[in-house]
């Protein structure tokens, strides 16, 4: 079930209707049941996967508690017997105890993820190696939806669980939904257990404004989704598979056109995630903070796809900062390379792992490790720029200027824009080659000569894209005002905050780009 | 402060709902002008008088028998439910469907739309299904008939298939909005104008000639209807030669409708005997007949039918002559309008590819 | 300390897959439905279609004339341009204006084109006669056992033909006295 499908929004009025209408008690519990058919409907033998993953979880996260209760009561009962020495020790048992549980948990299910998601790309990299691409088949593997998601948000747990900072859920239902809640399941955000527990398993009581809120934050999302996004999609398409033709200024239409369309995808699905869960009084993490408005590439990753960033910092980066090696081999580089080079070499490490994992996470492919490593080249040349701009800041007091905060801001969407071809023609050389034409080929005259109106789309569509893009523009403008629209509108008449949710629905409905009288097929024939 | 809220919220489910209703009417294609082949299945519904003889089938029935042509020279009722491209199943359902509201006498199926085994082509699905009413029938077509691209939610909501013809509405859509104006005689397609036929292209070789299965089974399912109903069904092959009708095909028919004891004939060998001729008879060089060649047609075939079966001359019952009196003027009218085109224009304007507005 | 290896666990494992090979292999997204629609992130929760299905589909037989090839389900615009007017030419009107269905005859090849979205595509091609070949060497009056020989065992077999489907194309030889009297590349059907 696509969250654009007829299907799905039969099965979210059923659960939200439901919701409410059931005693508050098994308000959860139905979630998990929902949840359930939502992935049984999917693919039934997905359902194994997500239960080794959270049965193993479950059971190891317990085991791990009763190692700290046991230790802990050990501790109290043996505390004036025990000399120091001891008790070190005794800590570090116990420690090593949990290790062990934690090892087999976390090779288990990221396991699972590795093996299904990257089996063929192994496979397919040997061959390439071995230049034969028949000497090993390729394996018809499924690959469980949501995996790298809810793979993710269990390992989170089960880490912070052997960290002591989150206690272990005792209920193995409730563990059950937190990994499989259905919204977030497709596509995020990474939620945390300790954020999204006490609301999760909470009893809501129907409110309007709640419900409504929720509403009015899915509708966008669709309007996002399936009035801007799925349009483009049908132009990036053709720009990005007829890579023959479509070069020069081509490209660079082709990388704003995905720049918008991936923005829209992903926050409207984000959006119809966030806004169901709220629908049902539940608060999921935000994923997004305004991202085309950063002005470094550092800060586009601290508002873009917030909940898988912090996740990689939390659970890769700092860990990996202050391990033994990594102190041994930075405290080495101090002593050798000197102040300057030592004092980078651990964050440079650290920070190439997150990048190096981000893009393989992103998928099994190579285009996705050059994009992740990428962002990692970028952010270390800007961090090493740091010192000039902080100079040409202080000479030209151009700092703060709204000029000069507009060139920060197109300059870093435009680098971001560039960097995500990768993803857009989904083959690295090709991508340079592409991305280089830009620059060789100049063809601007596509801008006027109706060259434009080929790419799939009429002058009907682009008109809507316009419109659509300068509303999402303006309530993101709001945004930044700190006005949040929702609240605006709801503190007029009633009347007018429904109105209000209505077009969104009606313009949704017929300025959507979805159905058979939308041809999106086109290209099954041209490409052949 | 609560309950005006929900008042609020109430008020504009109601409008949003009206909204969706009147943009759906907007929106939906009207098929008045130009391709008006989508409002033929809707029309039969607007005809209050019960008729003795049923057609079924593509455009070889809906261009080919005029129906007036039947009235006018033997006083048979008659209507002809076909769309283009009409397939078997589609043409079985029409059929069911037609059967809840009268019981004709006989029912005549055209049989080169068992040449397709399969669902076809979605813009023909919605032009013969979207103007049936709800039934079971409907339901049952509409599963029978989609192809893959197709979504059955489409059917129930048509603005879902629709929607996105708001940059491409014509003054049709807001003058039908609430009504349309008949296309059809009886569901006969007039067309008067001629262009001779050539030669066709030689046709294709097959591997395989035998007629599909499913196509096949619903012609079965039709004669167990009508039979079951004590109506008598006429398998025809219209005269037209192209589409090429296989000699391979007819001999499977003529095998079906020698088990099955029913009537099979196959016009294509009779072309001179009903006196067409295909140089002035046809519109588009032999794919259909033209009015003088569909009249020709029915002037054959109703000889036929008064002779072989049991209809009565309607023309004496006076609730009938009144009522069709007012179709013959219809068609009348219609041919005397496409008539001093051609005498103007050389072509037709306000009918045929010409007049497709967009 | 020990602990501190629980996320070089969790990004080692990752890394590892990532040492086992070099050079990009992916063909480019050949699927218009997942490409470029499929963000990064996207990809992530639909997962990797990349390997088995990404694959290119297999291409079909193809006809090939004066440097042209023809293949059904192409367009037929640029053979046009490349072959010329046709000998002989024929058109018909679908029913309620659907679009032109097109027969082009060019000296012993005839080609049948269907329309969509106002272009028109290849879904028959044709030989004639015995002057011109398949692109694998044969022509009208090649045996049966050529035939076989060529294109080897046949996807299916009927009382006058075999059939040979490859990706989109079913090519067919039709058959008298065990000699090839037809030869038609069809595009197939469902």
């Amino acid at each position: 079930m696509l969250f654009t499908s007829i299907e799905f929004i039969g099965f979210l009025i059923l659960v939200v209707v439901s919701y409410y209408l059931i005693p508050k008690k098994m308000q959860w519990p139905l979630l998990l049941i929902f949840s359930y058919i939502f992935y049984f409907i999917a693919d039934p033998r997905y359902l194994l996967f997500i239960l080794v993953t959270t049965l193993s979880t479950y059971g190891i996260s317990i085991v791990m508690e009763n190692i700290n209760n046991a230790s802990k009561e050990y501790m109290t009962a043996h505390k004036a017997q025990m000399s120091k020495e001891e008790k070190k020790a005794y800590k570090a048992q116990v420690k090593a105890k949990k290790w062990k549980w934690l090892l087999v948990c976390l090779f288990l299910n990221i396991g699972i993820l590795s093996v299904t998601k990257y089996t063929n790309f192994v496979i397919n990299n040997i061959n390439n190696f071995l230049n034969d691409t028949s000497k090993l088949q390729l394996v018809d593997m499924i690959v469980p939806m949501g995996i790298s998601f809810y793979t993710f948000q269990t390992m989170g747990y089960i880490i912070d669980v052997y960290r002591g900072k989150q206690e272990a859920q005792r209920n193995p239902f409730k563990l059950a939904l937190f990994v499989s809640f259905f919204p977030q399941l497709v596509q995020g955000p990474i939620s945390r257990y300790g954020d999204l527990a006490p609301t999760l398993f909470a009893e809501h009581k129907f409110d309007e404004k709640t419900v409504s809120f929720g509403l009015y934050r899915v509708l966008w999302g669709y309007f996002k989704k399936v009035v801007i996004a799925d349009r483009m999609l049908t132009a990036v398409t053709t720009l990005v598979q007829q890579t023959d033709t479509y070069t020069g200024t081509y490209v660079f239409v082709a990388m704003l056109f995905y720049a918008f369309e991936l923005y829209c995808d992903f926050t409207g699905g984000i959006d119809i995630t966030i806004g169901i869960a709220e629908m049902m009084g539940i608060r999921l993490a935000e994923n997004f903070h305004l991202p085309y408005f950063s002005k470094n590439i550092k800060e586009y990753w601290n508002r873009w796809h917030i909940t898988m960033g912090t996740w990689f910092t939390d659970y890769i980066f700092y860990p990996i900062s202050v391990c033994g090696p990594m102190l041994k081999i930075s405290k080495w580089s101090r002593n050798h390379l000197g102040e300057v080079i030592g004092k980078r070499v651990p964050v440079y490490l650290s920070s190439f792992v997150v990048w190096l994992t981000t893009g393989i996470w992103h998928g099994a492919a190579w285009n996705f490790i050059v994009w992740g490593l990428m962002n990692f080249v970028v952010i270390m040349i800007s961090q090493e720029l740091e010192p000039l701009y902080a100079k040409f800041h202080n000479r030209f007091k151009v700092k703060g200027k709204p000029l000069y905060e507009g060139f920060q801001i197109i300059r870093t969407i435009l680098l971001m824009s560039a960097i995500r071809m990768f993803d857009c023609y989904r083959d690295v050389p090709l991508t340079f080659k592409m991305v280089g034409s830009m620059f060789t080929k100049c063809n601007p005259g596509i801008f006027t000569d109706g060259s434009l109106m080929q790419i799939g789309l009429t002058g009907a569509d682009y008109m809507v894209l316009a419109i659509g893009l300068i509303i999402v523009l303006s309530v993101s403008i709001m945004k930044v005002k700190a006005y949040s629209v929702r609240e605006v509108l709801y503190a007029k008449p009633a009347f007018v905050f429904y109105t209000v949710m209505a077009l969104m629905f009606l313009v949704t409905i017929v300025f959507g780009a979805y159905g058979v009288g939308y041809d999106s097929s086109q290209f099954i024939y041209n490409q052949f | 402060m609560k309950s005006k809220r929900f008042v609020a919220a109430f008020l504009v489910i109601i409008l949003t709902l009206g909204s969706l209703y009147l943009l759906q009417r907007l929106l939906v294609p009207k098929y008045q002008t130009g391709i008006v082949e989508g409002s033929m299945v809707e029309e039969y519904y607007k005809d209050k008088s019960a008729h003795e003889v049923l057609f079924i089938g593509d455009c070889e029935v809906y261009e080919n028998f005029s129906t007036i042509t039947l009235w006018e020279k033997y006083g048979i009722t008659s209507f002809i439910r076909g769309s283009a491209q009409q397939l078997t199943w589609q043409s079985y359902y029409l059929l069911e469907d037609a059967l809840k509201y009268e019981t004709p006498k006989v029912v005549v199926f055209n049989v080169l739309a068992l040449k397709y085994n399969t669902p076809q082509n979605e813009a023909y699905n919605r032009m013969s299904i979207d103007g049936m009413n709800w039934s079971v029938s409907k339901i049952n077509n509409i599963k029978a008939s989609m192809t893959e691209e197709e979504n059955f939610i489409d059917y129930v909501f048509p603005l879902l298939r629709y929607h996105s013809r708001w940059s491409e509405l014509t003054s049709d859509d807001f003058e039908h909005f609430f009504s349309k104006d008949l296309v059809t005689h009886n569901g006969y397609y007039m067309r008067v104008d001629s262009k001779p036929q050539s030669e066709f292209p030689d046709p294709r070789p097959l591997a395989d000639y035998t007629l599909g299965e499913n196509a096949m089974g619903y012609m079965q399912k039709m004669v167990d209807l009508c039979k079951e109903k004590g109506i008598e069904l006429i398998l025809i092959k219209a005269p037209t030669e192209y589409p090429h009708w296989y000699d391979e095909w007819d001999a499977q028919v003529v095998e079906f409708a020698k088990n099955n004891d029913v009537e099979y004939i196959n016009y294509i060998p009779l072309q001179e005997e009903i006196g067409l001729d295909m140089s002035v008879d046809t519109y588009d060089a032999g794919l259909h007949l033209n009015t003088s060649g569909a009249e020709k047609m029915a002037d054959y075939f109703g000889a036929y039918l008064k002779e072989n079966y049991d209809l009565i001359d309607y023309r004496e019952n006076e609730e009938y002559a009144t009522i069709w009196q007012e179709k013959v003027d219809f068609y009348n009218a219609m041919k005397e309008q496409q008539y001093s085109e051609l005498e103007q224009y050389g072509e037709l304007v306000s009918f045929g590819a010409n007049a497709i507005r967009n | 300390m020990k602990k501190r290896f629980v996320s070089i666990l969790v990004s080692s494992m990752l890394v590892v897959s990532l040492f086992t090979g070099c050079g990009s292999s992916e063909a480019p997204a050949a699927n218009s439905e997942t490409a470029p629609a499929v963000s990064e992130e996207a990809s992530a929760q639909e997962s990797s279609q990349q390997s088995v299905e990404e694959q290119v589909a297999e291409p079909g037989y193809v006809y090939s004339q004066g440097g042209v090839d023809v293949a059904v389900n192409g367009e037929m615009a640029p053979i046009v341009e490349a072959w010329g007017e046709p000998d002989k030419y024929f058109e018909s009107e679908s029913c309620a204006f659907q679009g032109m269905d097109k027969v082009y005859t060019y000296g012993s090849v005839v080609i049948n084109t269907y329309p969509e979205n106002d272009k028109d595509y290849v879904l028959t091609i044709e030989l004639k006669d015995d002057t011109i070949t398949t692109a694998e060497g044969i022509y009208i009056g090649s045996s049966k056992e050529d035939v076989v020989a060529t294109y080897g065992a046949a996807t299916s077999e009927t009382d006058v033909a075999l059939v040979y489907d490859k990706g989109e194309c079913q090519l067919t030889f039709f058959f008298e006295d065990d000699c090839v009297t037809n030869i038609t590349y069809a595009a197939k059907m469902d």
